[in-house]
């Protein structure tokens, strides 16, 4: 069986910050990778795919774009930098605990796989892409940009691997990537959020990085088997 | 006879001083013992009971330390001399866990064994060559180890035998000093484990052993449907587990009470081995090594379901294979040339074709029945006998070929008796145990582990705060482990963070190397000690012979112990005087005295001087008990010093899993140092003195310019001009000194960056 996605180059034009969750009210980590849940609801926002709300007001629930990445900038975490900032109770018009966030500075440089079926057949005629990624737009942050478009097929046979996983994707979406639900090693497990509504999301477990997968070769670092 | 069998105290005739003892017996007429011929051994074969007035003890400890080298590999447990079946098979038990447990396989050719008979005095430490020698006082004749050394000693050991009340426990904790500095075996190079390590592996290998096999009926044990008459068949027959665990908590360390998380996980790991003691081999920090039944009997998920109900992660390693293959080293067993050639070299029998040698052999015999036909023809004449001649040598040499082919024959028939009926194999895997996972969670999210749903919220009602987090119900049970009355655990560190002035604290963490890479060091020292040891006379093939036949097993538990004792001295020197004299109580928030491990501390520091006592305390200890792996770094420290209310969790992502020997960071000051021993000593040679100031400045330059040219060039000029700046400065008086030499002479060794020098300041210089 064969599996085509696009492959783009993600340009952080903007400092991205693709946040942990909050903790402790003041301090917010940032992530070192690109997870499906963020790089797949920047394009749905960027290109209107899975966005057509219902009669309930929900998006739907079959979703069409599947997307996840990762930074390529070589050790990407000394890009890291962290600005703190007071946030406002508006409707009590009273500040809040100051909280440091952590964030990606711009220029660095990431990979995006994008699943190709009926939906995305035709992005390439979008790009170059602009996209809004992670947390902070209004302070300016996530402003990306998606070039140099690359088709990749796989044959799921012969083309996969066994290695770390280097991004996180839910467990319900590991078949668009072409990765069975058996693990080849250690499993790091967590939640990535699923937005339901424009205002709601739950949460589904995911495969973190770096799970011990068999996976198409770009999706995963090879002989990493000290993957804790 | 009477009393329960102790496995533990077989080898108890190694704590015999021999030689003092027999020169006590023969100096004192009245002796309560007779000497036998037999002076050998350690089994007391050397007292001819019969003729002592000593009684011989009776009981069922005593025939394991009387027989268990009377039994060798290839008997059948048929022809064990006792009567009983139960005595038949607690002998066969109890020798194969003491194979198991040797620190190096029982199958040294014999070759070796006769050419390394010198005794060794004292166990040889690995890590610590000197380890016996400073125990052994100087001034006393007498052997440190021996825990016999004449004739009242010796009663006192044979009555220990006999006593009723002693149990496994008893007898480790009374006779730790002799079995720590006995070695299991006192001829190199088995000489490299301590004896209590080897009867503490051989009471689990046979408690856990005997447990698998109910049926006492029936003489030959059976085990997953093998059964096995000799202990070479049950060695190689049947299969048994190594899981190595590893526990993960998923709490982000937010505030103090989490920290609670790594109480939890050591309570948990007590209970793992208060349950299934004899199972666990070694234990660390975070990890332990169990040896199991291949067989379901003994499932995973009941040895850590508690840690699963708890919310860990267990992440294992598991390899399965026959006994005579099991070892620390095997999970590396798919990239290890040393298991492969081992599994080839057991299995080379079944390589063999049997019915082609059969059928080889049928030919011979016919062709030498031919030549005997010619041999006995009765034709007169030269010819005649000539041809008799030729028949005759013939038949010679036909003989001995068919001898060859025959012993061959029965070599490889005999081997494959005691292999099982499919070639032996290992097998390893992988996996990851999580407790159970929710396939959707409707926000709020908890927010320490974020694996489950938010349903409660922390602090509890009855603390006044204006704080709260919405946690889930284990979150919450680890944060509410052991309150007290202020509703506040760790309140040192509670107290440090509501300080009006800025505190600022160094977490300090001790770090030993994960399994795999404790096994490669010990690995690394054994090869160096049969290379440079007494090995090293014997030839190449020999050496490595011996080095391929290491079991890494007590080795590392050896490993393990003395590091606890490296932890247990550092924890003693922070409750010392002069620990206390840069740490006093209220400064020390430690971990280490409610956990296993004492490997965690988070202090109050003043000023950059109390961590550098830190590291040099770190470094004595180092010295003290692993001179000999300081460069390959299986034991190290980690310091993150930062104000109070950095958040813990960036503190512990540092110290979770350090790479060098030294690793140091100070976030505030954006310095990060990760050094070994010789740039730390260089680093400590350096006294920037009251002029650090001026230095730090230089160094800030020197940084920037390394940092901009991408080589070293630019700085070294950068330091030569002000080195001569300097003697200029010094010869018109004017000691304006920014830039010590010692700075110059670390910075132009190549071995530091003038960003290491300068973050070491940064960090230590304040």
């Amino acid at each position: 069986m064969i599996k085509s996605f696009w492959q783009y180059q993600l340009e952080a034009l903007a400092p991205v910050c693709v946040g942990e969750r909050q903790k402790k009210g003041t301090w917010r980590p940032c992530v070192l990778t690109i997870p499906y849940s963020a790089i797949s609801g920047a394009l749905r926002e960027a290109l209107g795919i899975d966005r057509d709300l219902d009669d309930e007001g929900k998006y739907p629930t079959t979703k069409f774009l599947h997307a996840a990445g990762f930074w390529t900038t070589p050790n990407v975490e000394r890009y890291i930098h962290r600005f703190t900032f007071a946030p406002r109770e508006r409707e009590l018009d009273t500040a809040r605990l100051p909280i440091t966030v952590e964030y990606l500075d711009k220029g660095i440089q990431g990979a995006v796989f994008i699943l190709i079926n009926d939906h995305t057949a035709h992005l390439g005629d979008k790009i170059p892409v602009q996209v809004s990624l992670g947390a902070f737009k209004s302070k300016g942050f996530g402003h990306c940009a998606l070039t140099a478009r690359k088709r990749i097929d796989v044959d799921l046979e012969k083309d996969r691997v066994a290695g770390a996983l280097k991004t996180r994707i839910p467990v319900d979406c590991l078949e668009y990537f072409g990765i069975p639900k058996q693990p080849a090693g250690w499993l790091r497990y967590g939640y990535l959020l699923e937005a339901i509504s424009p205002t709601d999301g739950v949460f589904k477990p995911a495969w973190f990085e770096p799970s011990r997968v068999t996976a198409p070769a770009f999706l995963v670092t090879k002989g990493d088997a000290n993957a804790n | 006879m009477t009393m329960s069998f102790i496995p533990e105290m077989h080898d108890i005739g190694k704590m015999v001083d021999n030689a003092a003892v027999f020169a006590a017996i023969e100096a004192n007429p009245d002796s309560s013992f007779t000497l036998s011929q037999d002076r050998r051994g350690h089994c007391f074969e050397w007292i001819d009971w019969s003729h002592s007035k000593h009684l011989e003890p009776d009981t069922l400890t005593w025939q394991g330390i009387r027989y268990h080298h009377r039994i060798i590999g290839a008997r059948l447990i048929q022809e064990y001399f006792w009567p009983d079946t139960e005595s038949k098979q607690r002998q066969f038990f109890l020798l194969l866990a003491d194979h198991l447990a040797a620190a190096v396989a029982r199958s040294l050719t014999d070759e070796i064994d006769a050419r390394i008979s010198a005794e060794a005095d004292g166990v040889y430490r690995l890590w610590k060559p000197e380890y016996y020698q400073q125990h052994q006082k100087s001034n006393s004749r007498r052997r440190e180890w021996a825990a016999a050394y004449d004739e009242e000693s010796l009663e006192r050991l044979l009555d220990y035998v006999c006593d009723p009340n002693c149990t496994s426990e008893s007898f480790l904790r009374d006779y730790a000093y002799w079995l720590t500095l006995t070695p299991e075996d006192k001829s190199a190079p088995r000489n490299v484990t301590s004896l209590f390590t080897h009867v503490e592996l051989v009471g689990k290998f046979y408690r856990a052993l005997r447990r698998e096999w109910t049926n006492l009926s029936v003489l030959a044990p059976t085990y997953q449907s093998q059964n096995a008459e000799t202990i070479a068949q049950a060695e190689l027959r049947w299969r048994y587990r190594l899981v190595e665990c590893c526990f993960h908590f998923p709490q982000t360390l937010v505030r103090a009470v989490d920290l609670n998380v790594l109480l939890k996980r050591q309570q948990l790991m007590n209970k793992l081995q208060q349950q299934f003691g004899d199972n666990v081999l070694l234990r660390t920090a975070d990890t332990v090594l169990l040896f199991l039944p291949a067989e379901e009997s003994l499932a995973m998920h009941l040895l850590v379901e508690g840690f699963l109900a708890a919310g860990f992660r267990v992440d294992c390693r598991v390899a399965e294979t026959a006994l005579a293959l099991l070892d620390a080293g095997v999970f590396e067993a798919r990239g290890s040339k040393l298991f492969e050639q081992r599994c080839a070299q057991l299995n080379a029998p079944f390589g063999v074709d049997l019915v082609a040698l059969d059928a080889k052999r049928q030919q011979l015999r016919e062709q030498m029945n031919s030549e005997h036909r010619r041999i006995g023809m009765t034709a007169r004449g030269d010819r005649a006998i000539e041809e008799r001649l030729r028949a005759e040598s013939a038949f010679v040499a036909l003989q001995e070929e068919e001898r060859k082919v025959r012993s061959e024959f029965d070599r490889v028939r005999n081997e494959l008796k005691q292999l099982p009926e499919k070639p032996l194999k290992i097998d390893c895997a992988e996996t990851s145990l999580h407790p159970d996972l929710a396939d959707t969670i409707v926000p709020p999210l908890c927010e320490v582990c974020q694996m489950r749903p938010a349903t409660m919220h922390w602090p509890p009602p009855d603390v006044e705060t204006d704080l709260r987090d919405d946690v889930c119900a284990e979150c919450f049970a680890v944060r509410n482990m052991g309150r007290d009355k202020t509703g506040k655990t760790f309140s040192n560190l509670n107290k440090w963070d509501e300080e009006e002035q800025s505190v600022d604290v160094a977490w300090v963490r001790f770090f030993l190397a994960d399994l795999g890479t404790l096994g490669r060091i010990v690995r690394g020292l054994f090869e160096y000690y049969v290379d440079r040891g007494p090995l090293a006379p014997l030839d190449q093939a020999l050496r490595a012979q011996a080095k391929e036949n290491l079991r890494t097993f007590a080795l590392l538990a050896d490993f393990t112990n003395d590091y606890r004792a490296l932890l247990d001295e550092f924890f003693a020197w922070v409750q010392s005087d002069k620990g206390k004299a840069w740490f006093p109580e209220s400064h020390v928030e430690g971990l280490g005295d409610k956990v296993a491990f004492k490997d965690l501390y988070v202090l109050r520091v003043e000023e950059g001087a109390a961590i550098d006592q830190v590291i040099r305390q770190f470094q004595k200890l180092l010295e003290k008990y692993f001179p000999q792996c300081v460069d390959t770094a299986p034991v190290r420290l980690a310091i993150s010093v930062s104000n109070v209310k950095y958040p813990y969790d960036e503190h512990w992502r540092f110290l979770e899993k350090p790479a060098a020997l030294i690793n140091l960071q100070m976030p505030t000051r954006n310095a990060r140092l990760l050094i070994n021993a010789d740039q730390l000593t260089m680093l400590q040679k350096i006294e920037l003195g009251e002029r650090r100031t001026a230095s730090g400045r230089f160094l800030h330059d020197l940084v920037e310019q390394e940092r901009i040219s991408g080589t070293r060039a630019l700085p070294q000029a950068m330091m030569l001009e002000a080195l001569h700046k300097e003697e200029k400065e010094m010869r018109a008086h004017r000691p304006t000194r920014q830039l010590p030499e010692k700075v110059w002479e670390a910075y132009r060794s190549g071995r530091l960056t003038a960003r290491q020098i300068l973050d070491y300041y940064k960090i230590i210089g304040w």
